[in-house]
């Protein structure tokens, strides 16, 4: 068996008990939701703390409150929740596709934007890592996928839910001692090579909350995974269309794209979108798009798949999430 | 979907032979009490942990134990110190030890093992203890690996490299036949090592007796000699240690060396005198491999112009990754068994296994002729392109008969292969199939040639290979002792199939103990496809020995003659007079009085065979299976991933003992070699396997799983029990080609490297859509995607 | 080394006070505290369904469950299902279809299947084959799991439907 690392856990009831128990363990703290990427990155020793808030028993969390959608909430009742899926079809597909079905009914929303990212050299034992020489990430000096860095890790995002929030334009609400704010997920992931996110180590996520006019976006995510379970997206696109007029004309009024599994964060494609309002969304404005996604992703080799495979295809995936949504509304 | 069940020329009627028999021991199973390796449990266990070499090759400079040995909870450290003797599976490589001794050779190597309290106890003593190494030059590739080194791996490769052994043969005359052949496709295969990636990981206990012997618990597919390699490594003879085999959480080859850790473990338990449990984590399992091994074969077949084989032209270079194993057998597999079911008139092959510093490879289902399978197989459908000729016609054409010899010395028994390549084509609509799918749909066939059996035990001896003892008291029920592996294969059913058979009780009645070497008779284990044939032997005999017994005394109770009773539903009938009739328990009675319980043995011995140039037993069977298989597979044009979308399994076993078992023998067949097509590899990164998890190594799952039909062909072997010969490893070999053929079919595209990658694929799409012509029409108009 | 605690864990109908530390699993809960050793671990790592158990009616992966966390819930493990020498009809399936052939994923496997058909009685091949998609099986190639899981089905159905309902009668 694989041993995990002692901490010390917390099981608050509420929010503002886990609030005080991050604040006691003064940020050496991990929050704990399904536990199933956690888990697997204490079992392998990496970014271990001593202290492990448990979510699970804050029941405000754990349900879905119209367009808010409760940190805790597992990805198996989202899955099982009619209602939100109707009002936001392109879920169906990208939550079917997620991790397992048994890892779907622990796996938390929170948990799956938060979800760390991942690597071929880091997600392995602290004994395979030490054979294969530790990276920066866990310990070593240098970066093994994008050599001669040393204070950046290129290691890949690959949360399958986040690009659907960021495409119908969810906010993140955060809650610290500090107090509650609430940041678009638009803004919440930045590349800074340390920390991937604009939220602090004490903050709980505590709902993703969907703007009024969410669901006028129709979305579609799009994920190539070498399994049709388990695996982690190799590359991912996700696109909302804000159809300007009848849907049926096709008019582009907005376009969303998110690239995902391309690079830590999921990549926001705001200048590759922009130019299509007001396009058709035909075959060639859908090709076009795809074109433009490839081009504009530069992943690294840090997953199975080789990247320049995987930049191919992330237009690829971007074409058939148009596609598909051009099918919903023909 | 319910598979045929096959148009057996029945010579006899059998009751349970033929039947669909849940597994014996399947109860135990599906409740969770069957008892693996780590449910074993006694009062004061200890745990063990081991310290593995995070280098490829090294030379141990120092071992200092002394910090770990101090720390709370640790009561015993075992080093190389500990045991001198070196063993392995094979008598003439014994290259492995059970703590590394002088130097680690591959990233895993076991240097320390440590029993304390617990596991996290063990864990940590494990981590403090130092070792100080000299790095060694590391040889990783095994073309570089095979020349003069600085530092061989082992000393006794003679030459300087570090090649452990080579393969040479040549019969006929392959350059002429080849110089007189209308066509010689030529191709190179490039393949990457697979794991067996059985669910359940290693876990052994090794347990002090109180009157000194030794035991070992372990989920080992070969008892025999995980028990010879102890007496050898403990330097205490064999009746002084006793091997349980635990149930079994899937073999596949990869349980059937006897282990360092096992050695480890029970070193350990001597030493600190309480038993001792030792666990692997999934990485381990990884890192321990005795996988398939990685390689590189080149195939050159010869065909005069009607499509008829003139010659084989094989070399082989095997990477075998840190020690022998089974080695030297693989080496030559890889040329020898690639030759049936075809008439092969010339043959030459050179094979080498060459050391490496990388996790060992051993043996692993279809263990040496999965990927020359796949050459050959490749190389023949290039020649039906060039010649005009549908594979299978082309198969059929030079299929070998019944009844025959192949040019090294194979003794042909049974052989269904037509029969095989017939249903294949026929149930999977070949002819309107073949050449008449869209652009990115395609089909092929694939035929297979394995062994029921390695005709030569691992040790010469002249043991039988399997015995079977059948106890019998007043209860009635029948005990079947015997000591071949049963791993989820359904050897112990076919034993109780096979009594059942034979005296005509119900299944109920027959209880397996194939577990303990105490009490078990000697059987080599479950490896080279031998169980159902050698133990069902066995057993068959076994049960004729109490038949006997038991027609004399219902003899002796009705007067009528022994040699006219027939034995069903519990009853014992004279075949001439129906009306002369006793149940099973009153000749039971009969029998056990002035005698007591009833003891019968049976034996199997393969007979003397084939002939006397160096190597001709590598590959002698009793008899051999044959199958030919027909898939089907959709590439996804986007993207480049391939699906298999159907199977038709034609496989002759000989007879289908239990045709559940068969049936779900050939669907783990299919499984596990989609895998190797279109999914599994190890990865290294220098001499370290870069994707130890089931995450990062991609065995398949459901969704990718195709329609299997299964073909069940029963040739009727006539040394075969009931007829049967084998259906556990012969089946995975057709399926990689058939998938590899038909990728070709749908797309154009040779795979010359195995696992298909999806990049792959896109890289060879891409190309043709560049080069435009047939595919492009396809492509632009969207047919096919 | 923190200390262990006591748990109170509900695990098929009974109760057990199990000494745990914060960081152990729920899998080593209930192999090493409940002595309840039919649930396997394969991987540790949520790669193989072995672990599967049964958490408040639906299935959980105990390997990536801590065991302080299963306090409150209603578990089962396959020791729950089989009453004496009677196997519940996923198991008798599983068994009868050469759905279990070494057996170690078969405990994952049943619970699973037993989860899911008590939340959807009739489920299609296709569903199934989703079902089971977080077990991993090396053995079997799946084939005969989906036969199982079709035949529980069936005869799951049979035993709720009315006492005279023909298809009360036991297949096979
Ligand atoms: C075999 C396997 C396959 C997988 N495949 C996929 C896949 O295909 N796609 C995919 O997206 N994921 C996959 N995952 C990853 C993971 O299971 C999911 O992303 C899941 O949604 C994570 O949720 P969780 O609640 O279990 O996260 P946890 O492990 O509980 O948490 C993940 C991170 O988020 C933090 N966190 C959790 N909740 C909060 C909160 N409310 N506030 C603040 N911080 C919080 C934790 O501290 C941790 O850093 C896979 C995992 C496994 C083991
Ligand atoms: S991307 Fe580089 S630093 Fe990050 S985990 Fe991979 S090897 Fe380590
Ligand atoms: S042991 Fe839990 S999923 Fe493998
Ligand atoms: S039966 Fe062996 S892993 Fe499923």
């Amino acid at each position: 068996m694989l041993i995990l690392p002692e901490f010390k856990l917390e099981r608050p009831k509420s929010l503002a008990e886990a609030l005080d128990a991050a604040r006691r363990a003064d940020g050496k703290c991990d929050f704990l939701g399904g536990g199933t990427d956690l888990l697997c990155n204490y079992k392998w020793g990496i970014n271990t703390r001593p202290v492990v808030i448990s979510l699970r028993g804050i029941a405000e969390m754990n349900r879905r409150d119209g367009r808010r959608v409760g940190g805790g909430v597992t990805l198996a009742s989202l899955e099982r929740d009619a209602d939100f899926l109707d009002a936001f079809p392109g879920f169906r597909g990208a939550l079917a596709r997620l991790a397992s079905p048994l890892i779907r009914e622990t796996g938390t929303v929170a948990g799956n934007i938060l979800l760390d990212t991942r690597c071929i050299w880091l997600n392995q034992t602290e004994f395979a890592r030490k054979a294969l020489g530790n990276c920066l990430k866990a310990d070593g000096p240098e970066c093994r996928v994008v050599k001669g860095s040393t204070d950046r890790c290129y290691a890949n995002y690959s949360g399958d839910t986040a690009p659907l929030f960021m495409v119908h334009g969810a906010s993140a609400r955060l809650a610290s001692p500090r107090g509650e704010r609430s940041v678009p997920l638009t803004s919440f992931f930045r590349i800074d090579g340390i920390t991937r996110f604009v939220k602090e180590r004490d903050e709980v996520l505590v709902s993703l909350d969907m703007p009024p006019d969410a669901a006028e976006i129709r979305s579609s995510y799009q994920k190539l995974r070498v399994r049709e379970a388990w695996d982690f997206a190799e590359v991912a696109t996700a696109v909302g269309v804000r159809f300007d007029g009848p849907a049926s004309k096709k008019r582009i009024g907005e376009l969303r794209i998110v690239a995902n599994a391309v690079a830590s964060i999921p990549l926001w494609l705001e200048d590759v979108a922009k130019p299509f309002a007001g396009r058709t969304l035909d075959e060639a404005t859908i090709d076009a798009i795809g074109d433009s996604v490839t081009a504009a992703v530069q992943p690294v080799r840090a997953t199975w798949l080789p990247p320049s495979y995987r930049k191919q295809m992330a237009g690829v995936m971007a074409k058939r999430a148009l596609r598909e949504i051009a099918a919903g509304v023909a | 979907m319910t598979p045929e069940t096959g148009a057996a020329d029945a010579k006899e009627e059998f009751k349970v032979v033929g039947s669909r028999q849940p597994l014996v021991d399947s109860w135990k199973k599906v409740t969770g009490a069957a008892v693996y390796g780590d449910d074993v449990r006694f009062p004061n266990m200890l745990a063990c942990r081991v310290l593995r070499s995070t280098l490829p090759h090294a030379k141990i400079v120092r071992i200092d134990t002394s910090r770990a040995a101090a720390m709370p909870g640790v009561r015993g450290i075992v080093t190389g110190a500990d045991a001198k003797a070196r063993f392995g599976v094979l008598p003439i490589s014994q290259d492995e030890e059970a703590l590394c001794i002088e130097k680690v050779r591959y990233v895993g190597d076991i240097v320390a093992a440590v029993a304390a309290d617990d596991e996290a106890a063990a864990a940590a003593a494990a981590a403090a203890i130092e070792v100080v190494y000299e790095r060694l030059p590391e040889y990783t590739d095994m073309k570089k690996s095979a020349e003069r080194v600085a530092a061989p791996i082992h000393e006794w490769t003679s030459d300087g490299s570090n090649v452990q052994k080579r393969v040479d043969q040549h019969f006929g005359d392959v350059p002429g036949a080849l110089a007189s052949a209308a066509v010689a496709p030529k191709a190179t295969f490039r393949f990457m090592g697979v794991g067996h990636q059985f669910t359940e990981p290693h876990a052994v206990v090794g347990v002090p007796e109180p009157d000194g012997r030794i035991s070992l618990y372990t989920p080992t597919q070969v008892p025999h000699y995980v028990h010879k390699a102890l007496a050898k490594v403990l330097e205490m003879p064999m009746h002084r240690i006793r091997v349980f085999r635990t149930a079994v959480g899937g073999g596949f080859g990869g349980k059937s060396d006897p282990f360092p850790h096992e050695m480890a473990v029970c070193l350990l338990a001597r030493k600190v005198g309480r038993p001792v449990k030792l666990v692997f984590d999934r990485e381990e399992v990884f890192l321990t491999n005795r996988g398939r091994h990685p390689g590189e074969i080149s195939a050159q077949i010869g065909f005069d112009a009607h499509g008829k084989i003139l010659a084989y032209d094989l070399d082989a270079w095997i990477d075998g990754g840190a020690y022998a194993s089974f080695g030297v057998v693989t080496t030559y597999y890889n040329g020898t068994l690639s030759q049936g079911p075809y008439r092969i008139p010339n043959f030459r092959y050179s094979g080498r296994r060459v050391y490496t510093n990388k996790a060992p490879c051993g043996a692993m289902r279809g263990h040496g002729a999965v990927n020359c399978r796949y050459a050959v197989e490749s190389v023949i459908d290039m020649a039906c392109e060039e010649l005009k000729i549908d594979p299978i016609e082309l198969r059929l054409l030079n299929a070998l008969p019944a009844h025959t010899k192949t040019l090294n010395g194979y003794r042909i028994t049974s052989n269904g292969i037509v029969e095989c390549l017939t249903r294949a084509r026929d149930e999977s609509g070949w002819a309107a199939k073949k050449g008449k799918l869209p652009f990115g749909k395609g089909i092929g066939v694939g035929c297979g040639f394995f062994i029921s059996g390695s005709a030569l035990p691992i040790h010469k001896s002249r043991t039988p290979q399997s015995t079977v003892h059948l106890k019998i008291d007043v209860d009635g029920g029948i005990t079947a002792h015997s000591m071949g592996a049963e791993i989820g294969q359904g050897s112990d059913t076919v034993i109780a199939i096979a009594v059942a058979e034979i005296l005509g009780v119900p299944m109920d009645f027959i209880r397996v103990r194939s577990e303990d070497s105490d009490t078990a008779p000697l059987d080599l284990g479950a490896y080279s496809s031998r169980g159902c044939f050698m133990i069902g032997n066995a057993a068959r005999e076994a049960a004729i020995v109490v038949r006997e017994k038991l027609a004399r005394a219902a003899e002796r109770v009705t007067g009528h003659p022994a040699g006219d009773f027939e034995f069903a539903d519990a009853r014992v009938t004279a075949r001439s007079d129906r009306k002369v009739s006793l149940s099973y328990f009153e000749a039971l009675t009969e029998a056990l009085a002035d005698h007591g319980a009833i003891a019968a043995s049976g034996w199997y011995q393969a007979p003397r065979m084939g002939s006397d140039y160096k190597g001709a037993g590598a590959g002698l069977a009793p008899a051999y299976s044959m199958s030919a298989f027909v898939a089907e597979v959709d590439v996804d044009l986007e993207t480049g991933i391939v699906r298999c979308t159907g199977v038709w399994a034609a496989h002759d076993c000989g007879r289908a003992i239990n045709r559940l078992s068969v049936e779900g023998q050939i669907e783990g067949c299919v499984h596990m070699g989609l895998g190797q097509v279109l999914g599994e590899e190890m990865r290294y990164s220098g001499g370290r396997v870069s994707n130890p998890s089931f995450l990062d190594y991609k065995i398949l799952g459901p969704k990718e799983m195709p329609d299997v039909r299964v073909l069940v062909v029963e040739s009727n072997d006539k040394e075969g029990p009931f007829g049967a010969k084998e259906s556990g490893e012969g089946p995975l070999l057709p399926i990689l080609p058939a998938v590899g053929n038909a990728l070709y079919n749908a797309i154009g595209m040779r795979a010359t490297s195995l696992p298909v990658t999806p990049d792959q694929v896109f890289a060879h799409l891409s190309k043709l859509r560049k080069s435009g012509a047939g595919f492009r029409k396809t492509w632009e108009t969207g047919q096919g995607c | 080394m923190p200390n262990k605690s006591l748990v109170t864990l509900r695990v098929n109908g009974a109760t057990y006070e199990v000494a745990v530390r914060p960081h152990d699993t729920l899998a080593q809960a209930l192999r090493e505290g409940c002595g309840l050793t039919g649930t396997k671990v394969g991987c540790d790592l949520g790669t193989c369904g072995c672990c599967t158990v049964i958490a408040d009616g639906r299935p959980v992966l105990s390997c990536l469950t801590l065991a302080l966390e299963a306090e409150g819930k209603d578990l089962r493990t396959i020791e729950s299902l089989a009453r004496g020498a009677e196997l519940h009809p996923v198991q008798e399936a599983f068994a009868t279809c050469g759905g279990s052939q070494c057996g170690y994923c078969t405990p994952g496997f049943v619970m699973t299947t037993v989860s899911l058909l008590e939340h959807e009685p009739s489920p299609s091949r296709e569903r199934i084959k989703d079902a089971i998609s977080g077990n991993l099986c090396r053995c079997t190639g799946y084939v005969k799991i989906i036969d199982a899981v079709e035949r529980a089905a069936g005869r799951l159905r049979a035993a709720r439907a009315p006492a005279d309902h023909p298809s009360l009668q036991p297949q096979g």
